[in-house]
């Protein structure tokens, strides 16, 4: 038809959609300016806060750090809650990723309503969770009743206040979040990449391996940090579920903050805290990228 | 994979790999496919009912219908993505339909491209070979190879978020061909291409075809594009094929009227049996002899169908011959080499006429008076349903 035209308001249509894209790349700024602010008074200065108190009693000091690292106490407790966090994150992603994959391969008519029964214990906080935990596997409570009533026990076990209890309360809390994470980054790989691979001679476990999983990587990365990081700050499932020889370095801050009063070293042990959990994050991030490469292949 | 080494020797042997010499012309046979009575039927609806076509070694088939009509169930039956619900489809005479798409040896080329996006252009086309235990080295040249003949020789290390759409598509082709496939399915590759882009690519198919010489089966809504590529077009509808054919023959003898109406574009002139075998066609006020092939009963309804191509504009004199009527312009659409007119008869129906034009033809304007006239000869007749 009339190409003379159409090309002329092509044209004049281009340059005007270059100059809003080009007035908004320099003006766009300002929206991050509410989330910019909240984060600088209610997260960096307190935080700067810790780090100097970490450092300050009558003048600068490394006494609370000495305390720290010089206790067997602390280093048991800073060891066993890296242990905890670490053991908890990959339990829930290595649970979590098979429920990812079946949400993300769903077809997208259903794929809502798997993702809310997922995200359906999210609406219970996670207190009400744990104490529902202590209620169900108390020595009174329905398990043990119904075991005894069965005759598998004629004496109440003791679930309560050990370590396998304290995983499992903590996998519960970070399971639906481990499937959001790792489903959302799942959701960018194209149906069709293992139908390719599997044309081109893949098996099904080597599409999977040499495709799936590699683009899957920063979703898994993403969710394991996420959850070693949320873990390191659990201190109710401990707390309650653990018993005192369970204690997470959480717990320990608490005690420092709200009965011995010690709070240089709490903020030290907030700084250790923090400090570690990013080392690990990193870590994390790194080992997962060198194991899900697709491997070597020729340039 | 178990038994990759002995398939890639086969695949060497096959191609006679030892001299390391490359394979042009036809020095590479396609594969014999043949569909007999194929069915996909889900839970509603049928997908594709009895779809029987034989494709000859190294020829070029396009399945060609719009969205719905099976032509990608076929192919993805083909390809192994699809169980059938009935039938057979073997390919040099070997049913394949219980191979999983691994071991049929079959390459793709996909609508989107499905580039691995986190392994580079090299990696990407490496892929297959490296599947089938190809020596490192052997990788590399055959690598070399491939992006050599899509012309991106210097592009294997770029990752696919590095390339304009055309060269993710000739990526595509060199890792669907790479590991020597005797057949190669093509779905809408071209789908995603603009215009120009998309001529352009014709032409590579077209060479890249007749450098490999595998067997050709391409998927399209678009009839310029399967008019331009095939040896034979399938017109698919409604999980059937309507007609097969070389493309003139679907253009220029269409076996339907949706064949017809879907392949190029067509006037319709709604007619009535008369005795004798003739027809009358009140949009042209006149009665015409129908031909001895169109068979059928009397007073029955019968269309007239004439390409606007074959609508001529003639002098008042010189209409001998043919079927004359006056008709005056109501919209003229210029396309270069070509106007388009849309014109409406003396008894009130609007058809299009294309009119061949050079530097001095003049357009005719709105509301311009003119005689037109159709040779008997280009008419196609059907059946009104």
């Amino acid at each position: 038809m009339s190409t003379g035209p159409a090309s002329v308001s092509g044209g004049a249509r281009w340059r005007s959609w270059r100059i809003v894209s080009m007035r908004s790349e320099g003006s766009s700024a300002w929206l991050l300016a509410p989330a910019a602010l909240l984060l600088a008074v209610c997260f960096v200065a307190p935080i700067l806060v810790v780090f100097r108190w970490s450092f300050f009693a009558d003048g600068p000091t490394l006494e609370f750090y000495r305390e720290i690292f010089g206790s067997t106490l602390y280093r048991t407790i800073l060891a066993r809650t890296l242990v905890f966090s670490l053991v908890a994150a990959v339990l829930s992603v290595v649970i979590g990723y098979p429920a990812a994959y079946f949400l993300a391969t769903r077809p997208v008519r259903t794929r809502m309503n798997w993702l809310a029964v997922v995200l359906l214990p999210l609406w219970v906080s996670s207190l009400i969770r744990t104490y529902s935990w202590l209620i169900l596997l108390g020595r009174e409570g329905p398990a043990n009743m119904a075991l005894m009533a069965l005759g598998l026990t004629d004496q109440p076990i003791q679930f309560l206040y050990g370590r396998g209890i304290v995983y499992a309360a903590m996998v519960q809390v970070l399971l639906p979040m481990a499937v959001t994470i790792m489903y959302a980054g799942m959701l960018s790989i194209e149906q069709t990449f293992i139908k390719a691979a599997r044309i081109l001679g893949a098996s099904p476990a080597y599409a999977f391996r040499k495709v799936f999983l590699p683009l899957s990587a920063s979703g898994i990365t993403n969710a394991l940090v996420i959850c070693f990081v949320l873990s390191l700050g659990f201190f109710i499932t401990p707390n309650l579920l653990g018993g005192p020889r369970e204690a997470m370095i959480s717990n320990m801050i608490d005690r420092a903050v709200n009965e011995s009063l010690e709070w240089n070293l709490a903020a030290a042990l907030g700084v250790v805290l923090l400090l570690v959990g990013i080392a690990v994050a990193g870590i994390l991030a790194f080992a997962i990228r060198l194991l899900t490469s697709p491997g070597r292949m020729p340039r | 994979m178990a038994g990759g080494g002995d398939a890639a020797g086969a695949t060497d042997r096959r191609w006679g790999l030892e001299n390391g010499s490359r394979h042009r012309g036809n020095a590479l046979t396609g594969a014999r496919i043949l569909f007999s009575s194929i069915r996909k039927v889900y839970r509603r609806d049928v997908a594709l009912s009895s779809f029987s076509l034989a494709i000859e070694a190294g020829e070029f088939v396009t399945l060609l219908g719009p969205s719905g009509s099976g032509k990608t169930t076929a192919l993805n039956i083909l390809a192994g993505f699809t169980a059938a619900s009935g039938g057979t489809l073997g390919v040099d005479g070997k049913s394949i339909l219980d191979l999983p798409p691994e071991k049929r040896e079959i390459g793709m080329v996909f609508q989107g491209y499905s580039l691995f996006p986190h392994m580079t252009v090299a990696q990407n086309v490496a892929f297959p070979l490296a599947l089938r235990r190809v020596a490192k080295s052997e990788i590399a040249r055959r690598v070399g190879e491939a992006l050599e003949m899509v012309r991106l020789g210097s592009f294997g290390a770029r990752m696919p978020n590095e390339l304009s759409g055309g060269q993710r598509q000739r990526v595509a082709f060199a890792r669907a061909v790479v590991f020597r496939p005797r057949v190669l399915l093509m779905d809408e590759p071209l789908g995603a291409l603009d215009l120009k882009l998309r001529e352009a690519m014709q032409l590579e198919i077209k060479r890249y075809h007749a450098e490999l010489g595998c067997t050709v089966i391409f998927v399209t809504h678009d009839q310029g594009e399967a008019l331009a590529l095939s040896d034979r077009i399938a017109v698919m509808t409604d999980g059937e094929i309507a007609q097969v054919g070389t493309p003139a023959e679907i253009y220029d003898r269409p076996d339907s009227q949706y064949v017809a109406e879907f392949v190029g574009r067509i006037n319709v002139f709604p007619g009535q049996r008369r005795p004798g075998n003739r027809i009358e066609i009140p949009d042209l006020g006149l009665t015409a002899a129908l031909p001895d092939t169109v068979a059928g009963a009397a007073a029955e309804t019968v269309n007239m169908c004439v390409r606007p191509e074959d609508v001529e504009i003639v002098g008042p004199a010189d209409a001998s011959g043919m079927l004359a009527c006056d008709a005056t312009v109501e919209e003229a659409y210029f396309l270069g080499d070509t106007v388009s007119y849309s014109v409406a008869l003396a008894a009130g129906r609007r058809i299009t006429v294309e009119h061949q034009r050079r530097a001095s033809t003049p357009i005719m304007p709105a509301g311009s008076r003119l005689r037109l006239g159709i040779r008997m000869s280009s008419a196609h007749y059907f059946p009104a349903v």
